[in-house]
């Protein structure tokens, strides 16, 4: 306790002393542009918004929710500075994981089967997970500056799903009745998940480069008192790896009892391969000398970028008829 | 740091010497039509063994360069984009499927639309059942053609339409495989720390090995057994590394396989009342099922529209009979009659009463009941009257009296059906085209030639991009138009569903509608107006109006060779109608809902929708419509009882299904498909891969390394985290 510590831990303003105005400004309008792409890449997709009236209570809540807590957040990393502020950002964001989580029970319970089958169920999973990736995050280091990113990410894929929707419930083909479909697909969402929130954390990193993760938590956490955004990063991407490789993994040991190959390069699994790899190769540009810090940011960001194309965009592929899991609907 | 630079362009030209190098084997291969068997191991040999020597004479340079992890890394993403070079390249395709997928491909990108989706700011509008996707099939200009074959060629040539299987891809994974073994073996010492390290590196060579041995060594086919055979041979397909672009061969198993049972499991049936609404941009939106429960009576709002539904009554299977009873005032003219498929009037025939003005579609024909013949007709009946000899033969055919009614039952050749009528209209004009292969008509100026080039009763999208039927069921009966006019030339698909309509859009010979009523009628589609005063039935029939005299309860009269032949029963001049609905409670033959439809406006329409007639309900303003029909359902599962029979004793028993297979002797037998005419007959996949126990070695050693690499090696080797020497807290 010689040198004097930041306030770290509880302080929300993990913007911090170090920001200067022009980060917070960058930080701010960066932020607040995520959003608005968001929900104008949602729109772009035609998201029909008088499906609003057609979805569920629990849909149009948990949507609502993930929205107020965007914009709870972004206000309050500029302007508003109360811990009860972030506290309620934090209830937002637990409430609309709630009402997702139920939707989810209530439509297992109703189709008899993992609401994993279609776009459309897999996006509110995905909402999910990277809601509840990003909680367990800020609980654990209390960094709360990834918050508006992540939270418009939640809200985005809830969009996204109400373009999607489909209120029709069908049946699990047999391919899809396996012990291994809850888990490959959990793995996967999960790596999904935490890759996004490790995106979203590049991109702080990117706009505000003097963001530090501080506190005493944290040095018990992750064995030191401070570390910049990259190294913050570095961690999450690790954890979301190691599900990509399990959910890769579950993925090939289900295809071998279905199809009886572990592996038959269909371009979804060739894209699987695509984004693991490119991850595989950011571990491994850690001990390249120059490959630190900006250019390995830069680079994770290339990986979500895959991660993106390999789960909405397999349709564009002209190799895409060739597939057996391109998703439906 | 010049060194750097430097080390940098020689790892970039040893690169560029080994793409070359695997390109050239590619070429030379291709160009000599294919090595064969052993003969395949000489280019991987002399890759491998240059990648040796290259180690060993120049180990210094691997030591310094190569054993790096920038040069792994690079090697990494090189792979990557060898991946990715597969999915946008077709693999393993014919020139013929490489031309026709990629013409489609670019077509579809290029247009508005296609724009829209390669941006992914398409929502896929689903239909129902067998979704028809997008039908227009681009005919391919020959410079696109000849373009797309030396596209082929080229590709083919080095290895790009099969990259997972060209010698540079296996020549890439040996270099990486001997960067990983060098890694492990050189690069750092062998410490506690390093388990993680040691394992993940490890790992990634014993897959490399288990899935080589695989590929090698590894037999894969499919056999067909019907139920209560037994059989040991089986239909091996060609390595794909050692015989490549080989045949399928009759491989004998080294023991016999029975299949005693097949089940097939389905999904209970269940009739779902489907809902399209329209969005603010005049498309239809998915459909969904409005689920009422037993909420009979109950008014339902329509979510997306300003319409309530209440469902009144259900059916387990619908009877409509309707009789008209004589009445003395107050009544409408009402007519009974019977129509015979065929000419002679034999066979059952369909009774139907008509009101007034009132018309039935029976057979893919239109019937219409009016006591007055319209005064047009009339004086058309009168203009036509007189039969025509100057149109010669076949005209004459066509002239009414009971005389041609044996000249109709000569005609000894069998009637031709077609399977409905194409409506085909343009700027005002209309054609009608019988649904039949050959069919074909000019429309409108521009003439633009409409031509039918296929049916298929039951339309389903081949994946070279033809079309096809899955089956004789009419289940989505669609026709192939080839349009050609002015500069252009295109084939459409008209599908006679209604909710299909929408995907036969023509890209040159825009404002083109298509209607495809889709029936077995008989050859030439006639409308018929029965007339009450004259007790007369009024035919068209190639653009003239026939009279045929009846008289009640005669012999039924032919409209035209191989039928229909008409029976009038009754004709009332006042009469009133007597509707009965029953419900006979015989499930699945013809389920049926009654419901009452309110709009806006508090308007309500009442309805009955009968599932399997696909009818649906098209809101005036078309809104709104309603279907009441199965809910598609794949199978739920399929399995066949198995037996393995080994030298004369039975060895094994399973039941296999999908995702349930039965392994014998290093053979694993996969459910994969069946027959689903006969159901008597199941396809089994066979597959057996020695390398396999390796793979599932590198799969754990991987997923336990990287494990230990992220999480536990901190704790192993104390709090210092990045393994600088420290001794293990822990023993």
């Amino acid at each position: 306790m010689a040198k004097p510590q930041p306030k770290g831990e509880s302080s929300p303003g993990d913007v911090g002393r170090e920001a200067t105005l022009l980060n917070r400004i960058l930080y701010f309008t960066g932020a607040a542009l995520g959003v608005l792409l968001l929900i104008g890449f949602a729109s772009l997709e035609r998201a029909d918004y008088q499906a609003f009236g057609r979805a569920s209570w629990l849909f149009t809540g948990a949507f609502f929710l993930y929205a107020a807590a965007a914009v709870l957040s972004v206000v309050n990393s500029f302007f508003v500075k109360s811990t009860f502020a972030f506290r309620l950002t934090t209830g937002l964001l637990f409430g609309g994981l709630a009402l997702s989580v139920t939707s989810m029970i209530h439509r297992w319970t109703i189709a008899g089967r993992p609401p994993f089958k279609t776009y459309y169920e897999s996006l509110i999973l995905l909402a999910a997970c990277t809601a509840a990736t990003y909680l367990v995050l800020e609980l654990a280091t209390r960094v709360r500056i990834v918050g508006p990113f992540a939270t418009a990410m939640c809200a985005g894929t809830y969009l996204l799903a109400l373009s999607k929707m489909d209120e029709e419930i069908l049946d699990l083909p047999a391919a899809l009745q396996s012990f291994w479909f809850i888990p490959h697909v959990l793995l996967y969402f999960v790596a999904y998940a935490a890759l996004g929130v490790a995106f979203c954390a590049g991109v702080v990193y990117l706009i505000t480069p003097g963001v530090k993760v501080l506190g005493e938590k944290n040095a018990r956490l992750f064995g030191r008192r401070e570390m910049d955004f990259y190294q913050y990063t570095y961690r999450i991407i690790v954890f979301g790896f190691l599900f990509l490789s399990l959910g890769l993994v579950t993925g090939g040991v289900w295809a071998k009892s279905a199809w009886g190959d572990y592996w038959v390069w269909d371009p979804k699994e060739n894209w699987s391969l695509i984004t693991w790899l490119i991850y595989l190769t950011y571990l491994h540009l850690k001990s390249v000398r120059g490959w630190k810090g900006r250019k390995a940011v830069v680079f994770s960001i290339i990986g979500f970028a895959a991660v993106i194309f390999c789960y909405l965009m397999m349709h564009l592929l002209p190799t895409a008829v060739q597939s057996d899991h391109v998703y439906s609907g | 740091m010049d060194t750097s630079e430097s080390r940098q362009v020689r790892l970039l030209t040893s690169f560029v010497i080994f793409i070359v190098l695997a390109l050239i084997f590619n070429i030379a291969d291709t160009a000599t039509q294919r090595l064969n068997g052993g003969a395949r191991w000489i280019p991987i040999g002399v890759l491998v063994t240059a990648v040796a020597l290259f180690s060993i004479f120049f180990h210094t340079v691997v030591r310094r360069y190569l054993l790096t992890v920038r040069f792994a890394s690079a090697l990494i993403l090189f792979l990557c984009c060898a991946t990715m070079l597969g999915t946008f390249v077709l693999q393993r395709v014919s020139r013929e499927e490489f031309v026709a997928s990629y013409s489609e491909y670019f077509g579809e990108h290029r247009s508005a639309l296609g724009v829209m989706k390669t941006f992914g700011l398409m929502v896929d509008q689903r239909a129902p059942e067998g979704m028809p996707g997008d039908h227009a099939v681009q005919v391919i200009p020959p410079e696109n053609r000849r373009f797309l074959e030396g596209a082929h060629v080229f590709l083919s040539s080095i290895g790009f339409i099969d990259v997972f299987h060209s010698y540079w891809f296996i020549g890439l994974t040996f270099v990486l495989a001997a960067s990983l073994l060098l890694c492990v073996l050189l690069r750092r010492p062998w410490r506690r720390a390093q388990i993680g390290f040691v394992a993940t590196h490890v790992s990634l060579l014993v897959l490399f090995l288990g899935a080589f041995i695989g590929t090698l060594f590894g037999v894969k086919g499919f056999m067909w057994l019907g139920v209560g055979e037994t059989s040991a041979v089986y239909r091996a397909h060609p390595n794909q590394i050692l015989d490549r672009g080989g045949k399928d061969r009759e491989v004998t198993l080294p023991f016999e396989v029975a299949c005693d049972d097949f089940i097939l499991e389905k999904y209970e049936d269940r009739y779902k009342l489907y809902v399209y609404t329209v969005d603010p941009h005049g498309k239809m939106r998915k459909p969904y099922p409005l689920e009422f429960g037993s909420r009979l009576g109950a008014a339902i709002p329509v979510k997306g529209s300003p319409y309530t539904v209440t469902v009144e009554k259900q059916f387990k299977n619908y009877e409509e009979t309707r009789a008209y009873a004589a009445a003395d005032k107050n009544g409408v003219p009402a007519v009974q009659f019977t129509l015979f498929p065929d000419a002679a009037g034999a066979g059952h025939g369909s009774q139907t009463w008509l009101a007034q003005g009132e018309a039935a579609t029976i057979g893919g024909r239109k019937i219409l009941f009016t006591w007055e013949l319209p005064p047009e007709m009339a004086a058309e009946v009168a203009a036509s009257a007189p039969s025509k000899p100057a149109e010669g033969a076949g005209a004459s055919k066509d002239a009414p009296a009971d005389a041609t009614r044996a000249a109709f039952s000569k005609s000894a050749a069998p009637p031709q059906f077609a399977q409905g009528i194409i409506t085909v209209r343009r700027a005002g004009a209309e054609i009608r085209l019988r649904a039949e292969t050959g069919q074909s008509a000019t429309i409108g100026t521009p003439p633009v030639r409409v031509e039918v080039t296929g049916v298929f009763p039951d339309y389903v999208r081949l994946p070279e991009g033809k079309n096809g039927s899955r089956s004789d069921q009419p289940n989505n009966p669609a026709a192939e138009l080839k349009l050609s006019g002015p500069g252009a030339e295109e084939i459409v698909v008209a599908f006679s569903k209604p909710e299909f309509k929408e995907f036969t859009k023509p890209r040159h010979f825009q404002g083109m509608t298509f209607d495809f009523e889709f029936g077995t009628a008989p050859a030439a589609r006639t409308d018929l107006t029965l007339v009450g005063s004259t007790t007369t039935l009024v035919a068209r029939r190639e653009g003239r109006l026939v009279v045929y005299p009846l008289t009640v309860n005669g012999a039924p009269v032919p409209v035209e060779p191989g039928g229909p032949a008409v029976r009038l029963d009754a004709v009332l001049p006042k009469a009133t109608p007597e509707t009965q609905v029953r419900d006979s409670m015989d499930p699945g033959h013809n389920p049926a809902i009654e419901l009452t439809v309110s709009g806006a406006a508090g308007a309500s329409n009442r309805r009955v929708l009968v599932g399997d007639l696909e009818q649906h309900i098209a809101l005036g303003d078309d809104q709104l419509f309603l279907l009441y029909r199965k809910q598609f359902k794949e199978p739920k599962d399929y399995k066949s009882v198995l037996r393995i029979i080994d030298h004369g004793r039975v060895v094994r028993t399973k039941t296999i299904e999908v995702n349930d297979p039965l392994t014998y002797k290093g053979y694993h037998f996969y459910q994969s498909s069946y027959d689903s005419n006969t159901l008597a007959r199941t396809g089994l996949q066979i597959v057996r891969d020695p390398g396999l126990p390796l793979v599932y070695i590198g799969f754990f050693l991987m997923l336990a390394g990287m494990i230990f690499t992220f999480y536990l090696k901190s704790r192993v080797s104390g709090s210092g985290g990045q393994g600088n020497g420290k001794t293990p807290t822990e023993g």
